[in-house]
């Protein structure tokens, strides 16, 4: 019984944990998980997309880097661009998000540098 | 003075994209053949003209100048991935000048036209009831081809890829070319 509630007290401590974080962090996050689980169509750029992902979603110092932010939507874009005929309709949505990661990332690092 | 304002771009790009993707898959789709269901899928829902509804059909006369037809299925890959996607979601004339290279170069061997019905109804569909008393022709890659007869090349081939529409005067269902037929060889 007390190692049941120890798992859940574990839970829901993990839970609010990811409620008292900076709002972005848990956005950011399951952004990286979606683009590590379902990417890119394209076998290379899913590769790429999983290289860069993966370390940003383990390490917090990484997760807000504007400049693996920018590669991720590169990468987005280019495999858009080059299977833009074929590919799902929600990889179309899935890359204007990763944009919009992209530029909230740079903006809010903007915001942080500013006096 | 006006305020500065170095986000201006962030705030608008988004949006711009949008816009400017929707624009393009309209566009491509009134004058290129691209099926409303791919390119951001704008009126997908809409239409009958999906991916899965664009059969293609060939026509094509073997060497010792019997009319015949060869079945090359979408899922089987003879096209690759690309040229095969591009085929059905947006046949514009390259793109159909690129397919029937390939088909024209490649080499066939018999079919059994019972095993072509069942398997793949669409395409049957857009053929006309003559057609049935041709030979049929696939690739001996495909997954049930004859490996025992020796591949033949053929003297002309015709593709034509076709799309599934609504004809709200007879409230019935039809398949309607997309462009020209792309012709090789001698017919």
């Amino acid at each position: 019984m007390r190692a049941l509630q120890r798992i859940v007290d574990a839970i829901f401590g993990l839970w609010q944990r990811t409620l008292d974080e900076a709002p972005e962090g848990p956005v950011l996050r399951l952004t990286l998980l979606l683009l590590i689980l379902h990417g890119s169509e394209g076998e290379n750029f899913q590769f790429l997309l999983r290289v860069i992902a993966a370390p940003m979603l383990l390490s917090t110092s990484l997760t807000a880097n504007r400049w693996l932010w920018l590669v991720l939507a590169a990468v987005c874009s280019a495999s858009t661009y080059t299977f833009w005929f074929g590919q799902d309709n929600h990889k179309f949505l899935t890359a204007y998000w990763t944009i919009a990661c992209c530029l909230a990332v740079w903006n809010l690092t903007r915001r942080a540098s500013s006096p | 003075m006006r305020p500065s304002s170095p986000w201006t771009f962030a705030t608008i790009f988004p949006g711009a994209l949008l816009v400017a993707v929707a624009c393009s898959q309209l566009f491509l789709t009134e004058f290129h053949g691209l099926t409303p269901a791919k390119g951001g899928g704008f009126g997908m829902f809409a239409v009958t003209d999906i991916r899965s509804s664009r059969p293609w059909s060939i026509e094509c006369i073997t060497e010792d100048g019997e009319p015949c037809r060869i079945v090359i299925e979408p899922g089987e890959g003879t096209l690759g991935k690309w040229l095969g996607e591009r085929l059905r979601t947006m046949p514009d004339a390259e793109t159909r000048a690129r397919a029937a290279d390939r088909i024209f170069a490649m080499r066939y061997v018999p079919l059994d036209y019972s095993a072509f019905v069942g398997r793949f109804e669409p395409a049957a569909q857009v053929a006309p009831a003559s057609w049935r008393d041709l030979a049929f022709f696939q690739t001996p890659f495909a997954a049930d081809a004859d490996r025992r007869t020796a591949p033949s090349k053929m003297r002309a081939i015709r593709l034509q890829v076709w799309r599934l529409q609504f004809d709200p005067a007879s409230d019935t269902l039809r398949y309607e070319p997309i462009g020209a037929p792309e012709e090789r060889g001698r017919w």
